[in-house]
């Protein structure tokens, strides 16, 4: 069943105002994807080819020029509040720049529980234990509750906003670039959290990146998007190794070689199987 | 708070801060200092040299200068509070309605603030003084009207900033609400650099008071207040020149204090990365 | 290998003077050779950056050299008077950094940026406006563009900063570096920003311009990845320290140091390897973390 779904989305940028000429920079254009519910699809795509629109697109927090965002087969904006609540509650998103994806002035306790206000109101006392268990369940202490984002590492206050994404235990979690900007070793600890999710939690990923490498790992499905199109989707018959697009390709021989000596080509690993 | 403790670290915001702070005491306790009334008529004792009843001498009507002066800081002060709070209130909502909303509610807001923009303060203040009579109702009126909208742009401009952070978008996928998300998120970045300007501009306002007072436009007699002071005074340069000196000596301080004051208060606040700018 | 170093760091001490002053770098030694490639990795606060930084005198006001030597080209540079250093900067050292936006002035064209450029280090212009470029720097400055890839230099150099992407941006910052003959190239971080496409052709400007000019280049990162692509010496640095370093290929086929050892356990699993060279599945082997866990990040140098 297709959770959350953009269907012939588009979406345009008008540039110059009354005065000046104007200009249309077609950002997204005839896109449609699907996420099917329990699996992890990988949206991949240089800048600027529109994979962060998408992502907001997806996420409700822009509305297409064209086409809709399905969420449980109805339109988010044409259903009523109820459904768009029930879509808002569901469906949640960890950034790529933790820092700015946090109030400097909340507390880490008052940044996680921000959703459990909105959605599950608990008395005081409940709302600081599930928020412990939540952080508990990142790899944070108790003893982060108090504190505020300026005393975390990126890392850490990575793994915050995934407490927070997880707190009103949505049925979908977008992850827009969120591991990019992470050490090796935090980004390593963070995949294996998600990965972890994702066997025991039956929740639905999407995940935006540029690198194929995380992308094949983690997920069931993989489109690949450029200038604004998907121009190839991962298909029965078409593994993501079988993949032959140009922009595909660009991105393939890009991915840096995991060894010095020739022998860690990701080309060459991708074509070889990947045991599931 | 260690916003405190940042602005009382450097000198002279120190003693801008205890001037502040002084001037506020004085306005608030002003009938608790002076054991005289500065509306009491004396024409006995008028145009005295400081004594020990009258530390600062009397003005022309008798009446004890000091009291005059420390009942004016009410006048002067406690119309400058009801000016900026109520341009605080006018321009926050104004301004991030506008800024929050954008499209036709934002083109209408800011046409709007454009309107008020035209008009200079003393033009408009002896408009409506023409129209409603003198008394500083009508005198903080105008000035309200003609500052409102210059906060107001500031504002907006503030609030479309913060409003594509990623913190902003992060609540509402978080399911916050609108009123929550402006008064939680997105207020709290826009307040510190309000509050600079607006103590910053206590000093301002506080000459057009005391300006519109003097030209006879605001507080109306027998009301202490130093702008008034100052025109009492005018006949009495050559002989009493000290009758002109202290309410002035009165305004430059608290002007001045306000103004340091602002500086280190925008020193302190200096905003770290909320918007755009780097920290030291 | 010492003869042939343009740059040669010795026992190379850092601190932070805020406060309690706190050593951040301690005892730092390693070498670039010329014409190669030296990899600076390690994470964040691991001080990698504010040695590259020390290299050329940059360092932030909070921060003090406190030991150490650095020699560039036979030279040293410790005691440079600041007439000195900026005649090196430019001349014979030149640096990239991770985010080439802050680097240039935005009210002022690409052409200004190599006018000054020219100006600091041996130009004719000098006192001409922005616009009136004289023959001779402006044949450079293009000669200089085409190197580095552009087709139209004349398009880049009516541009200005915000007109241009990341990735456009650095290879500027890398044609500006090649207006003079520089012996040592610092990139601190210079991929971080910018999407794999746009890294591997930054990386292959950066391993081209080498050979051509046959520069030595500090390249510092946290990405292993960046190491096996560029690298034919790697400083592994880790809480201010050097914790090993030697050549490529024998850090990737027998690092001795448990924190070298989790580094590249991490970069493999990416690829789904481990270091038996099997292709492991989905489940991760857990990195060693005891000894790899990042101290907290100095509040100075914390990103805020």
């Amino acid at each position: 069943m297709n959770l959350l779904e953009a269907r012939q989305v588009a979406k345009r940028y008008r540039r110059g105002g009354l005065f000046g000429k104007r200009s249309e920079v077609r950002v997204l254009e005839d896109v449609s994807i699907a996420l099917e519910e329990g699996k992890g699809l990988g949206l991949v795509g240089r800048s600027g080819s529109g994979k962060s629109t998408l992502g907001r697109l997806l996420l409700g927090l822009e509305r297409p020029d064209e086409g809709q965002i399905l969420y449980k087969g109805k339109d988010i904006f044409a259903s009523g509040k109820e459904h768009f609540r029930r879509f808002r509650r569901d469906v949640q998103v960890v950034f790529q720049n933790s820092l700015g994806a946090v109030n400097p002035r909340f507390r880490a306790v008052d940044i996680v529980a921000e959703p459990l206000d909105n959605f599950e109101p608990l008395s005081a006392a409940e709302r600081r234990r599930r928020v412990a268990a939540l952080l508990d369940g990142v790899g944070l202490s108790e003893t982060d509750l108090d504190k505020f984002p300026s005393q975390f590492s990126g890392g850490e206050l990575q793994r915050l906003c995934i407490a927070r994404a997880l707190a009103p235990r949505p049925r979908v979690i977008i992850l827009d670039e969120a591991v990019s900007n992470l050490d090796m070793l935090i980004q390593v600890q963070v995949l294996n959290l998600l990965r972890r999710l994702r066997d025991n939690s039956g929740t639905t990923f999407l995940f935006v990146s540029h690198d194929l490498r995380l992308v094949a790992d983690m997920c069931d499905s993989v489109a690949i998007l450029a200038d604004g199109h998907i121009v190839e989707r991962t298909s029965p018959e078409k593994p993501l190794r079988d993949f032959s697009h140009p922009a595909f390709l660009e991105l393939l021989d890009a991915v840096l070689p995991a060894r010095p000596d020739g022998s860690g080509v990701f080309r060459n690993i991708l074509s070889q199987e990947r045991t599931a | 708070m260690t916003l405190l403790r940042t602005l009382l670290s450097g000198r002279t915001t120190r003693l801008a801060f205890v001037g502040a702070c002084t001037v506020l005491l004085v306005a608030l306790f002003a009938p608790l200092l002076s054991s005289w009334d500065p509306d009491d008529i004396d024409l006995s004792q008028k145009l005295q040299a400081p004594t020990r009843e009258h530390l600062l001498g009397t003005d022309h009507l008798g009446r004890d200068v000091l009291a005059r002066l420390l009942h004016g800081a009410r006048a002067s002060l406690g119309s400058v509070a009801v000016i900026v709070a109520a341009i605080l209130l006018l321009s926050l909502s104004v301004g991030s309605v506008a800024g929050y909303a954008g499209g036709m509610v934002d083109a209408f807001l800011m046409r709007l603030c454009d309107t008020f923009l035209t008009f200079p303060t003393f033009i408009l203040a002896m408009f409506l003084i023409g129209i409603l009579g003198a008394g500083m109702t009508n005198v903080i009126l105008a000035i309200v009207c003609t500052h409102w909208a210059w906060y107001a742009r500031i504002i907006r401009g503030l609030v479309l900033s913060l409003k594509t952070r990623e913190h902003v978008l992060a609540a509402r996928v978080a399911g916050t609400g609108q009123f929550r998300l402006v008064m939680r998120h997105i207020l709290p970045g826009v307040l510190p650099q309000i509050l600079v300007l607006a103590t910053l501009d206590i000093g301002h306002m506080m000459l057009h008071v005391s300006g519109l007072s003097f030209l006879g436009l605001g507080v109306q007699p027998p009301t202490a207040e130093w702008g008034v002071m100052i025109n009492d005074a005018r006949q009495y340069i050559w002989t009493q020149p000290q009758l002109l000196f202290y309410p002035g000596l009165a305004i430059f301080v608290t002007v001045m204090a306000f103004n340091l004051l602002g500086d280190g208060l925008r020193d302190a606040l200096d905003p770290v990365g909320e918007t755009g700018g780097w920290g030291k | 290998m010492n003869e042939d170093a343009v740059l040669a760091v010795e026992s190379l001490e850092l601190e932070i003077l805020r406060g309690r002053s706190r050593k951040v770098v301690r005892n730092v030694s390693f070498s670039v050779p010329r014409g190669r490639v030296t990899c600076l990795v390690g994470e964040s606060g691991c001080g990698k950056s504010l040695t590259c930084l020390a290299i050329l005198g940059l360092l932030p006001e909070a921060v003090r050299r406190t030991g150490g030597t650095i020699t560039i080209d036979g030279e040293r540079v410790n005691d440079l008077s600041p007439e000195h250093l900026q005649a090196l900067r430019g001349g014979k050292a030149a640096m990239i950094l991770q985010n080439p936006m802050s680097c240039f002035d935005p009210i002022c064209t690409v052409k200004s940026h190599f006018l000054e450029s020219l100006a600091a280090h041996g130009g004719n212009s000098g006192r001409l406006s922005p616009e009136v470029m004289p023959e001779s720097d402006l044949a450079r400055a293009r000669r200089s563009l085409a190197e580095v890839g552009f087709d139209s230099p004349d398009d880049i150099l009516d541009a200005y900063p915000f007109q241009l992407s990341g990735g456009m941006l650095q290879r500027v910052m890398v044609a500006l570096a090649l207006l003079s003959e520089i012996r040592l190239l610092l990139a601190d971080e210079p991929t971080t920003d910018l999407d794999v496409v746009s890294q591997a052709r930054i990386l292959t400007l950066l391993d081209e311009t080498r050979r051509r000019h046959g520069m030595g280049v500090l390249l510092v990162t946290h990405d292993i990845g960046v190491v096996a692509r560029m690298a034919d010496f790697v400083v592994v640095m880790h809480k201010g320290e050097v914790v090993e370093q030697g050549e490529v290929a024998t850090l990737f086929a027998a690092p001795r140091h448990a924190y070298t050892r989790a580094l590249l356990q991490a970069h493999l699993s990416l690829y789904g390897l481990a270091f038996g060279d099997e292709a492991v599945g989905t489940v991760s082997p857990e990195p060693c973390l005891a000894a790899a866990t990042p101290g907290p990040v100095p509040e100075e140098v914390r990103i805020r």
